[in-house]
């Protein structure tokens, strides 16, 4: 090939390849780094998200061991106030350890299903610690009773109390008695339970706090707010009906803890509207009312059966009042507009208190929104997911006093728009009637003041038209009844059936102050002038008035007078037949109101209405009217939850840790009793002492074991004490003594017993001793088993005591011999076996009591002297403790020696003692 | 030198104006509780830190007079100059209880002002006192210019949206959403530069909002980093003054 074609082809070869590069390697490479990239971002991600797994999970059982703290932390608070009487506080702090049981049981979901959480989140360990129990214990109700000076509220069962609040008075939770709940009823409120304000001076309550709260509680009774009210010298108090349940701080924190982080939605962001919309319509009520709150913030909003309800009247103010305005309310809820009109002195009626309510509206609303409170007023910045047209009502409610919303019903008409779309967060805030503007936005606002003013109010029947009816019903005189004075009968007027005129029904005028005037100043006579002069009639006596009945003529006159003389011989009647005077009243004046009603046309109803109803008709319907009211009450108030003071569940798990810790407690010292006090084993040169309980038994240490003492070989104390414990547990010890060589155990009489002793073998020394018992005893039981094969059973065919009982007289001296001691042993069992009951043996009080009465009869005389002799016997006969002999062993003369000598009383045979000395020589 | 913004804000101090004491509290009240409360850590409560911002305040309307501009001070300085000798007088008072506590009284130079490392204005509390004059501008404009035009520029500016979603959520054109936005833009430019002024003592705290990003005189092409400056200020003014709340300062 020649040179230049290879060099050609070289170059294309060349060209080729970086052609192959650009088009295949470098995209290749790209993929490569491509696939690079992601997979680590994919290793990332995995490993982020497993990252947040663990967090989440050590957050969570971190915050178990939290929860679980604090609801001990609880235990007490509550067991504390159970016992100094607070059960209003107790029932608090069981609430909050109910709270504690519900984080615990979300903390050990989250745990379960593995909700992801922050990594390492220590906060959680002491936030209920830091923050719940200091929450729970600066909202705890006082005293369930007003103090001795405060006094008792007349006509109310004080139940509980509720947290007072900084007004500086005291809350008390109470049940009216049958009449209060009567008069309460009659003005349509159907309540069970109210709360009392109380202001004592004694208490500490401050005259100003007792002006300030006050000022607006004529307006307030007006609307329902009040119910009942009293100012005396010593305290003022009055009575709103109560509303149970948490206030909306609570229930916000509870929203927001059952969402996610990034904000409301769906049910939660419901509920918080709805909450708005009740308060905005509270808030209406208040304003047409003409009254201001003042201090609308979500503490004083309590959420009671899915409702919000607006409390505290503390500053509550009317809003023409003309008193200067002062800084009060709470930081962040209040307007610093309102703040700086105080500094400069304004008064009240200068300022639109109602722009002020609709701030504190607005800054509730964002604290619902946000869990937060709005530190910038108007410039907060939102930072959690809310719906753009919320955000909008709440900074058009926040923001300059001129451009604020002019009333509640503008607002509220503003959030009707939102609560009523599918999807809050699909309205825009051009939505919003206030943004609209027009027609359509005046509509909606007249669509809720015209809600507002014929919906019945939570706070009273008709709170509006309140005033306005409560001039009408002051007014004893229907607005269209025809009126004849009932002193006219006689009168010339009235026997021509003169119709008097229907005097008009009082129209409220602007009043204008009277002045006097004299006319006469040597008498002092004066003319009011400025007041509209009254016409009376000389014989028309002022405030006494018949309506209803029309008279035309003498013999109406006749009638009526005959009507009214019947009446009054039915009451005579009536109190001669035993009724009392009330009823005898009621019965002539309901013959009377029969007898107007049979009456001829002449007898003319003539109180019609606009509508042309008779007074009997009115009342029908007036009572109609009523029951609706109540019913419509009733089915408000179904739902709401009565206020418990009780126990709840709180209280009770406090108590169940509380039986808890002290069965516990007793467990304890029952074991450290057995291991400590109960047994104890101990030896000093030789000298063993062992005790259980109340009983000692002290004994010298064998030689050869003292040997192996010196020698090094432990004395094993602890195996010993084991070995108490153990059977003071099983109840096996019985008895404990020397043997030949060693110390022996003896466990117990019976079969039963030795083959329970065969547990104590484990250790060396122990069961060594045990194995000794052992021995003894199965000596002992074929002795007896062979004894039963020779005679068939036990001597005589008796068990042990059922015979009788034998005194043992021992007298011998500690150092007697050893034989002597065995022999001894053996005639005791020899008699126990006969079936006789062996008293001297044991250290109860019955044992040491008849051996020393018996070793004070025989004294130092030697077992031989047939005069001791003759006086035991003499005593054993009149003793009466029913002994049938007494065996009474003493040293004799020769110290090797030993002397038994049985005495009997000489009602006994001696024959079956012979032959049990007998065996037991055998 | 004082500007006549200055002068006339002085005077309405000195007239006992509360309006203007209002003002001066709400504008440097925060920046002047987060720095004694820097310096008193551990030995005054949050009740004292407010008592002492306030007196730091009375202090300087009654010294604000004796100013001498040969000095060339920044006001921010003298602010805190103010604020080192009412915490200085604090400390002396409190020493002034303990006798024989073996110390003596506190002064500017002693070492309890050591313990906050801020012996001299630094740049945080520079920055936080520039901060509090952006922020009173914006307030001043949210209470002055028309709700729904206020509430564009928040939309667009502070919460991040686009002109396209403003003008769509509240049913109006882009073109009228622009044009809102710039007559709240120049008027926070105004108050800006009024701010400004009223509490500056020096040409170089003059020259700040030109340095921080804000520049005073119209220029559509400075207008989107105008924006953007006014967003991070707001925004961050917010989160510090939402932290010292959260520490009980608020």
């Amino acid at each position: 090939m020649p040179v230049p074609l290879m060099i050609i082809l070289g170059i294309l070869a060349f060209v080729v390849g970086i052609v192959a590069i650009v088009f295949l390697v470098v995209p290749a490479f790209k993929g490569i780094v491509w696939l690079m990239t992601n997979l680590f971002k994919g290793i990332g991600a995995v490993i982020a998200h497993v990252f947040r797994f663990i967090g989440g999970m050590l957050s969570d059982a971190v915050r178990l061991v939290g929860t679980l703290i604090t609801a001990i932390v609880f235990v007490p608070l509550i067991l504390g106030n159970v016992v100094i009487g607070r059960w209003s506080a107790a029932s608090h702090f069981g609430r909050g350890l109910q709270s504690e049981v519900k984080n615990f049981g979300q903390c050990i979901y989250r745990i379960a299903l593995g909700h992801p959480a922050k990594f390492l989140l220590l906060t959680g360990l002491t936030e209920g610690i830091e923050r719940r129990i200091p929450d729970a214990m600066a909202q705890s109700p006082g005293s369930d009773k007003p103090s001795r000076r405060t006094g008792q509220f007349d006509g109310y069962k004080i139940v509980g109390s509720l947290a007072g609040g900084g007004s500086g008075g005291r809350l008390f939770v109470a049940e009216p008695d049958e009449k209060k709940l009567a008069i309460f009823a009659r003005a349509g409120h159907l309540i069970d339970q109210v709360v009392i304000k109380s202001f004592s001076i004694h208490d500490g309550s401050s005259l100003p706090q007792i002006i300030r709260e006050s000022r607006a509680l004529e307006a307030a009774k007006k609307l329902g707010l009040v119910l009942d009210h009293e100012l005396n010298d010593q305290r003022f108090f009055y009575v709103m009906p109560y509303v149970p349940g948490d206030n909306l701080t609570q229930v916000t924190k509870d929203m927001h803890a059952a969402t996610d982080e990034r904000g409301l939605n769906g049910r939660q962001l419901d509920d918080a509207m709805t909450y708005m919309r009740d308060l905005l319509k509270a808030l209406a009520v208040y304003h047409h009312g003409g009254l201001w709150h003042k201090d609308v913030k979500p503490d004083n909003i309590i959420v009671s059966a899915a409702e919000a309800h607006l409390v505290d009247l503390g500053l509550v103010t009317p809003l023409r009042s003309a008193m200067t305005l002062t800084t009060h309310g709470t930081e962040y809820f209040r307007d610093p507009e309102m703040v700086r009109m105080a500094l400069r002195g304004a008064k009240v009626k200068d300022v639109d208190g109602v722009k002020f309510d609709l701030y504190g509206a607005g800054a509730v609303m964002y604290a619902v929104l946000e869990n937060s409170f709005p530190a910038h007023g108007g410039l907060s910045q939102f930072s959690k997911k809310s719906p753009e047209a919320l955000r909008w009502i709440v900074r058009r409610s926040m923001t300059e006093l001129n451009k604020r919303y002019a009333s509640a019903d503008e607002m509220l008409a503003d959030l009707r728009v939102v609560m009523s779309a599918s999807d809050a967060y699909d309205v825009k805030p051009a939505d919003l009637p206030s943004v609209r503007g027009g027609a359509a936005g005046a509509e909606a606002v007249a669509a809720v003041v015209d809600e507002i003013e014929h919906e019945e109010f939570q706070f009273g029947p008709e709170p509006k038209a309140a005033p306005v009816h409560v001039a009408k019903a002051a007014s004893p005189v229907p607005p269209d009844a025809e009126r004849v004075h009932p002193l006219r009968e006689g009168t010339a007027e009235a026997a021509r059936g003169v119709k008097v005129e229907p005097q008009p029904e009082p129209v409220a005028q602007k009043r204008v102050r009277p002045s006097l005037k004299m006319t006469d100043w040597l008498t002092g006579r004066y003319q009011v002038q400025g007041e509209a002069e009254e016409t009376v009639n000389k014989d028309e006596i002022p405030g006494v008035r018949v309506y209803g009945i029309g008279i035309h003529g003498k013999e109406d006159v006749k009638k009526a007078v005959d009507d009214v003389r019947t009446a009054i011989g039915d009451v005579r009647d009536g109190l001669r037949s035993g009724k009392g005077l009330g009823e005898s009243f009621g019965d002539a004046m309901e013959n009377f109101a029969e007898g107007a009603e049979e009456a001829p046309r002449r007898h003319q109803a003539v109180h019609r209405d606009a509508g042309g109803a008779t007074a009997r008709e009115q009342v029908k319907h007036a009572r109609a009217r009523a029951r609706a009211a109540q019913d419509r009450a009733r089915k408000r108030m179904k739902g709401r939850a009565a206020y418990k003071n009780g126990p709840n569940a709180g209280v009770a798990v406090a108590f169940v840790i509380l039986l808890a810790g002290v069965a516990g407690a007793i467990v304890l010292v029952k074991e450290a009793d057995k291991r400590g006090s109960s047994f104890v084993a101990s030896h000093d040169d030789g000298e063993v002492r062992i005790g259980f309980g109340d009983k000692t038994i002290t004994f010298n240490l064998p030689e050869e074991w003292r040997e192996q003492e010196e020698r090094g070989s432990d004395w094993d104390i602890d195996a010993l004490n084991e070995l108490g414990a153990a059977h003071e547990r099983s109840g096996l010890w019985k008895h404990l003594s020397l043997d030949d060589s060693a110390l022996a155990l003896t466990v117990g009489e019976d079969e039963s017993d030795y083959e329970a002793s065969a547990e104590y073998r484990e250790s060396a020394r122990v069961g060594r001793m045990v194995e000794m018992a052992d021995a003894r005893a199965e000596r002992a039981k074929a002795a007896a088993e062979q004894r039963r094969a020779e005679q068939g059973g036990w001597s005589s065919g008796y068990a042990p005591g059922t015979r009788g009982s034998v005194l043992l007289l021992n007298l011998l001296p500690e150092d007697v011999e050893r034989e002597h001691a065995l022999a001894l042993d053996a005639l005791v069992m020899q008699f126990m076996a006969a079936g006789y009951e062996v008293v001297g043996l044991g250290d109860s009080d019955r044992d040491i009591e008849l051996v020393a009465r018996g070793r004070s009869i025989v004294g130092v005389s030697p077992a031989t002297d047939e005069g001791a002799q003759l006086a035991l016997s003499e005593w054993l006969d009149a003793s009466g403790e029913g002994l049938k002999a007494a065996l009474w062993i003493a040293a004799g003369e020769d110290r090797s020696d030993v002397d038994f000598q049985l005495v009997t009383p000489r009602s006994v045979e001696v024959a079956p003692f012979i032959r049990v000395f007998e065996e037991a020589a055998n | 030198m004082l500007n006549s913004l200055t002068t006339s804000f002085i005077s309405r101090l000195k007239a006992q104006d509360t309006a203007a004491w209002f003002e001066l509290w709400e504008t440097f009240g925060p920046v002047l509780r987060a720095q004694l409360s820097k310096w008193g850590k551990g030995r005054i409560g949050a009740e004292t830190v407010k008592d002492l911002s306030q007196e730091t305040l009375a202090a300087l309307s009654d010294s604000i007079d004796r100013y001498d501009p040969a000095k060339g001070a920044r006001f921010s300085t003298w602010l805190l100059a103010i604020a080192k000798h009412t915490l200085g007088d604090e400390i002396d008072r409190r020493m002034a209880q303990k006798r024989g506590s073996g110390k003596r009284a506190a002064s500017l130079e002693e070492g309890w002002m050591g313990e906050s490392g801020g012996r001299s204005p630094d740049g945080i509390y520079e920055a936080a006192v520039f901060r509090a004059k952006v922020y009173a501008a914006i307030r001043m404009v949210e209470r002055e210019t028309d709700f729904t035009d206020f509430s564009v520029y928040r939309m667009r500016v502070f919460d991040g949206m686009s002109g396209k979603d403003v003008a769509s959520s509240l049913g109006t054109s882009e073109p009228t959403v622009s044009r809102r936005l710039t007559k709240v833009r120049d008027a926070l430019r105004s108050r800006l530069g009024e701010v400004i002024a009223t509490y500056s003592f020096t040409e170089d705290e003059l020259e700040e909002a030109e340095r921080n990003g804000l520049p005073l005189s119209p220029n559509k092409g400075d207008d989107g980093l105008f924006d953007d400056a006014i967003a991070d200020l707001y925004l961050k003014e917010i989160e510090t003054r939402r932290e010292e709340e959260g520490a009980g300062l608020g």
